[in-house]
């Protein structure tokens, strides 16, 4: 019974979506992506000529003639790549429109006392914190210009390469959780900073448990 | 010459099987699946029991000396008084870098002198490569590089540093967060490492070449773009993102830019790595409920769960360049330990206490890293037929997320 339901659920945001993006007109906009800022060459201290850190075999005199790896190859995709189409055929809710959030100024005290925590090892939304979002939700209802970015963040006690994976999944159950509220989700990005940014240093249960959180930063035109 | 390997080969029942499995697997090329099919049974405990082999070594400077004994020690040679050694290497010291290596009966193996051009730690490093070549029949690790993530306060960049600590440069200035550098294949001849940067306000992938210093974005989608990894044959990069909706594994072609979705979850997928025919994908994922090590065939488009004897969760898979392992981290009570099982899935060995492991080209020597009691880390390197750990020198504090160059 209890997998019906989840199953069912997972339709959710999706019928949700399909009600929500004909009438705004989502579908098929794509805006035109922000330009990227440019590296400069020569980033850091690595030079071309350096052979001793280079290791042998190397002639710091060759061009760049990596297969498919030099400008305008089809991998600098820096300008191509964002403000993608919601793509309803994976069964995901789509992608926000980076773009668009990155041109907004945030602010991250605004909604500061709804920051949310998470149970050990676990992206799922408590019942105990649902409450913080339909207040987030609410704010951004009464003012459609606003977005929101979700920062999902994990304790310590996991590997560096998963936390980062559990810090976004946890930021995008928070997302998915404001879109079933009816938010468009155009409206609302993600970030995960793994364990990379503890609100409470500290190795203890309690530190930890302030460490598993999504905090909502708000976005303003 | 021939004497010093026969003693190796009756030391260890483990390399006959290595060099069995390699010509069945050669013969056999060309099979899809010709690590499942191997009639050869993989003897996990055979691997892992090895002892290491006692060296000699004299008449070096304490500089090579010093280059030498932890570049052996690192591949599986114990450093002992001449009396106990089974092998002797004697040189003079100062450049060029010379050395005569003998059995225990005397007999010369080889006697070799190095280019007095190169630095001395290369000449000592080629030696010491020299050695593991002829006595275990290893390739070498001396001109390999790592590259890891430096912790900076609260910020990290990425750095590439020897395999023995030594020459670390810092790459990046990003005053921001890194994560997660992956080298492209084909080290030194290309040098270019793949990473994850917060530069841009975002976990996005980049590609940066260490010879002109030059980085380009690789992969900017909304939501994260994570732990970048290169197919063996440089066609393809696998990494994570979440575009979708979840952190998901993806797959871009390098050549055209086209992009294939691999999983289609709602729960979290991380770290995918390559098999090294390039035909498989090893990654994290939660979908039966606690993280495990998952491989995807792309051949056939299945994904299915690695079963791994005695291993409840498992994390940040690495396949050995050989094909036969895969190394990962188990997580016990807080507490992370290296082990390695059989690419096909089975019996897995616990090595060492640490985390997120990096096969160097040998298919021998691991590089991991390691939390000290504070929370900060290290790396340290494993030989894993040994089970022997050394930890890379005080200049390798605060770094983690080794990758090691192949």
């Amino acid at each position: 019974m209890k997998s019906v339901l989840i199953r069912m659920a997972r339709w959710i945001p999706i019928l949700l979506l399909a009600l929500i993006l004909p009438a705004t007109g989502v579908v098929g906009c794509k805006k035109k992506a922000k330009p990227v800022t440019p590296i400069p060459p020569n980033i850091g201290n690595v030079s071309g000529g350096d052979p001793s850190f280079l290791g042998s075999g190397f002639d710091p005199n060759a061009t760049d003639s990596f297969d498919g790896l030099g400008d305008g190859s089809a991998l600098d995709l820096g300008d191509g790549s964002m403000g993608e189409d919601i793509d309803l055929s994976d069964g995901g809710i789509g992608a926000a429109n980076r773009a668009a959030l990155e041109s907004m100024t945030e602010d991250g005290s605004f909604f500061a006392p709804y920051t949310l925590y998470f149970g050990f090892d676990s992206a799922v939304v408590q019942a105990s914190e649902t409450s913080k979002i339909e207040a987030v939700a609410a704010h951004l209802q009464s003012s459609p210009t606003h977005g929101v970015r979700i920062e999902g963040h994990c304790d310590e006690r996991g590997t560096e390469g998963y936390n980062m994976s559990l810090g976004e999944r946890r930021a995008q159950s928070v997302r998915e959780y404001l879109v079933n509220l009816g938010v468009d989700s155009n409206r609302i990005g993600t970030i995960t900073w793994g364990e990379q940014r503890p609100a409470v240093e500290g190795r203890t249960e309690a530190a930890y448990g302030k460490n598993r959180r999504a905090e909502f930063i708000l976005l303003t035109p | 010459m021939t004497s010093g390997i026969t003693d190796y080969q009756r030391m260890t029942k483990f390399w006959f099987k290595m060099t069995a499995a390699l010509l069945v697997f050669m013969g056999a090329s060309g099979l899809p699946s010709a690590f499942a099919q191997s009639p050869v049974s993989i003897d996990i405990d055979g691997y892992a029991s090895a002892k290491a082999v006692p060296i000699s070594i004299q008449g070096y400077s304490p500089e090579v000396a010093s280059v030498l004994s932890f570049h052996l020690e690192v591949v599986g040679f114990d450093i002992t008084p001449q009396k106990q050694a089974r092998y002797s290497l004697v040189g003079k010291p100062g450049s060029p870098v010379q050395g005569i290596l003998r059995d225990s009966n005397g007999g010369v193996i080889f006697s070799r002198k190095y280019k007095e051009s190169a630095p001395i730690r290369a000449q000592t490093h080629a030696l010491a490569d020299d050695v593991a070549k002829q006595i275990l029949g290893v390739p070498g690790i001396g001109q390999t590089k790592l590259a890891a993530k430096l912790q900076k306060g609260k910020n990290s960049e990425i750095c590439v540093l020897d395999f023995d600590g030594a020459n670390l440069k810092v790459l990046t200035q990003d005053d921001s967060v890194v994560a997660s550098p992956a080298w492209y294949p084909g080290f030194p001849g290309s040098s270019i490492l793949f990473y994850t940067s917060y530069v841009h306000n975002n976990p996005d992938i980049f590609y940066h070449n260490l010879t002109s210093g030059k980085r380009n974005a690789a992969s900017r989608y909304s939501g994260m773009n994570a732990s970048p990894a290169i197919s063996p044959d440089r066609s393809s990069l696998a990494m994570i993102l979440s575009k979708n909706g979840s952190p998901d594994v993806y797959v871009k072609s390098i050549k055209t830019g086209q992009l294939k979705q691999i999983t289609r979850t709602r729960v979290e997928e991380a770290t995918p790595c390559w098999s090294p025919d390039g035909k498989k994908l090893c990654f994290v994922s939660r979908e039966t409920g606690r993280p495990r090590l998952w491989t995807h065939n792309l051949d056939t488009g299945k994904s299915t769960p690695l079963n791994i004897v005695g291993a409840a969760s498992s994390f940040e898979p690495d396949w050995s360049p050989d094909g036969k392992w895969i190394a990962f981290t188990i997580q016990r009570r807080g507490a992370f330990s290296i082990c390695v099982c059989p690419s096909e899935g089975g019996k897995m060995v616990e090595l060492a206490e640490g985390e997120d492991p990096s096969w160097a080209p040998n298919s021998r020597t691991l590089v991991f890293s390691k939390r000290n009691t504070s929370g900060g880390r290290s790396l340290s390197l494993l030989d894993v037929p040994t089970k022997r750990v050394k930890d890379i020198p005080a200049s390798s504090r605060g770094l983690s997320q080794p990758s090691w160059s192949r």
